[in-house]
């Protein structure tokens, strides 16, 4: 199974990973790291190359960060090439939801990698033009 | 004839139902069987578009239910409250097995599961159906067992198994958070005891430690020998029920220095 790990700013990670719990139930082989200002950055690849280590069965390890150019993602991006690892950027709960039923089923890191960007983008709508725009097809 | 399954969920279209239930009962449809909802057409805009075109949706009176579910493709129906599904039942739809799958804490409902709440009107209409012949058990998630509505809280036997349990209850995985010490005498015996006497409160797997050396936290041995010193940072890994909690009690004791205060 691929490993996946959420990695942010702060507590943006466990708070996805746990809300997406109570949604859908637990999300076997998906882990969070924060990444706190006063890490040295060093340290934080550090870290994260032991959780990636330690996650990959191997079918290598999915980061997916908080955002693009952000700290958590630019450590992850150090690890390209050296790890079997595909980041992420732009996590958001959509995401995480959807790994629950796509972590069984993908062995392909780089097609799991494109399916969570493509449902992540997928969700991000004005959602209430939508709705103006049926009601006024109606 | 489409294989159908039914839930009662005032939340009808929702992310548990399109990202556990629909994968889960591999169903093409929703049937939402509420008078109300097909009355209100924004309430049906919302719903329609909450499937993001992963599943159809209709919307139907509960009486004419039957009619609807005779043909199309495999259907999860969604009940607002038990009334319709009694109305359903009424209207002469046979209904195999029911999963009240979420009612909230209004009403004079009392808590039979922290999602599902049945109040004696509840329990009088479920009472009915199970004497007709229908299996009802309470299961928010894929996930949860599926439990008996009423007396002592036992698993029953649905049509859908439910998946494997995961190896450990978890939410979700392993947390971790970097916290320092900052007691002036660092984990000391003492301290180290104030942390292992917090974690062996915790149902959830704690552990601490340095680089890649971890040690189980509820243990006081464990933690003496990683010689953590004033103004040194440790790896705090939880797993389990309430990891996250967890986490953030242990954040709290590690500011307060064990209990000890920051030193000068």
């Amino acid at each position: 199974m691929i490993g996946v790990v959420l990695l942010s700013h702060g507590h943006l990670a466990e708070a996805l990973l746990q809300t997406a719990t109570e949604i859908v139930g637990p999300i076997e082989g998906a882990t969070s790291l924060a990444v706190s200002r006063s890490d040295p950055l060093r340290e934080v690849e550090h870290r994260l190359t032991q959780i990636v280590q330690r996650s990959d069965q191997g079918s290598g390890v999915l980061v997916l960060a908080d955002m693009f150019g952000g700290t958590a993602a630019n450590v992850a991006l150090e690890l390209v090439g050296r790890h079997r690892l595909e980041v992420v950027t732009g996590m958001n709960l959509p995401m995480v939801l959807k790994l629950s039923t796509s972590l069984d089923d993908a062995t392909e890191l780089g097609a799991l990698a494109q399916l969570l960007k493509f449902y992540g983008q997928r969700n991000v709508v004005v959602a209430s033009e939508l709705l103006k725009e049926r009601e006024q097809d109606a | 004839m489409p294989e159908v399954y039914f839930r009662v969920d005032p939340r009808l279209v929702h992310a548990t139902v399109m990202n556990a239930w629909v994968p889960e009962l591999e169903v093409g449809r929703l049937v939402i069987a509420d008078a109300k909802v097909l009355a209100d057409p924004r309430r049906r805009h919302i719903l329609h578009m909450s499937a993001m075109d992963e599943v159809e949706v209709e919307f139907v009176v509960p009486a004419r239910l039957g009619l609807r579910l005779k043909e199309g493709a495999d259907a999860l129906v969604l009940f607002s409250d038990v009334d319709s599904v009694m109305a359903a039942a009424e209207g002469g739809l046979a209904i195999d097995e029911l999963n009240v799958g979420h009612l909230p804490a209004t009403d004079g409902r009392s808590a039979r599961h922290p999602a599902v709440h049945l109040g004696p009107r509840d329990v009088g209409q479920l009472e009915r159906l199970q004497k007709e012949g229908t299996r009802v058990y309470l299961q928010p998630l894929p996930n949860d067992p599926p439990l008996a509505p009423f007396g002592i809280p036992r698993p029953v036997a649905v049509k859908r198994p439910r998946r494997p349990a995961p190896r450990s209850p978890s939410e979700g995985g392993v947390h971790r958070r970097r916290l320092q010490i900052v007691n002036e005498r660092g984990l000391h015996l003492r301290a180290a005891h104030v942390l292992a006497h917090a974690a062996g409160k915790m149902s959830c797997e704690v552990r601490v430690g340095r680089n890649e050396r971890m040690v189980n936290a509820k243990s006081l041995l464990g933690l003496t020998t990683l010689g953590a010193a004033r103004g040194s940072w440790l790896d705090v890994e939880v797993e389990g029920p309430g990891a996250v909690g967890a986490l953030d009690e242990l954040e709290a004791l590690f500011e307060s220095g064990f209990t000890e205060g920051a030193g000068p």
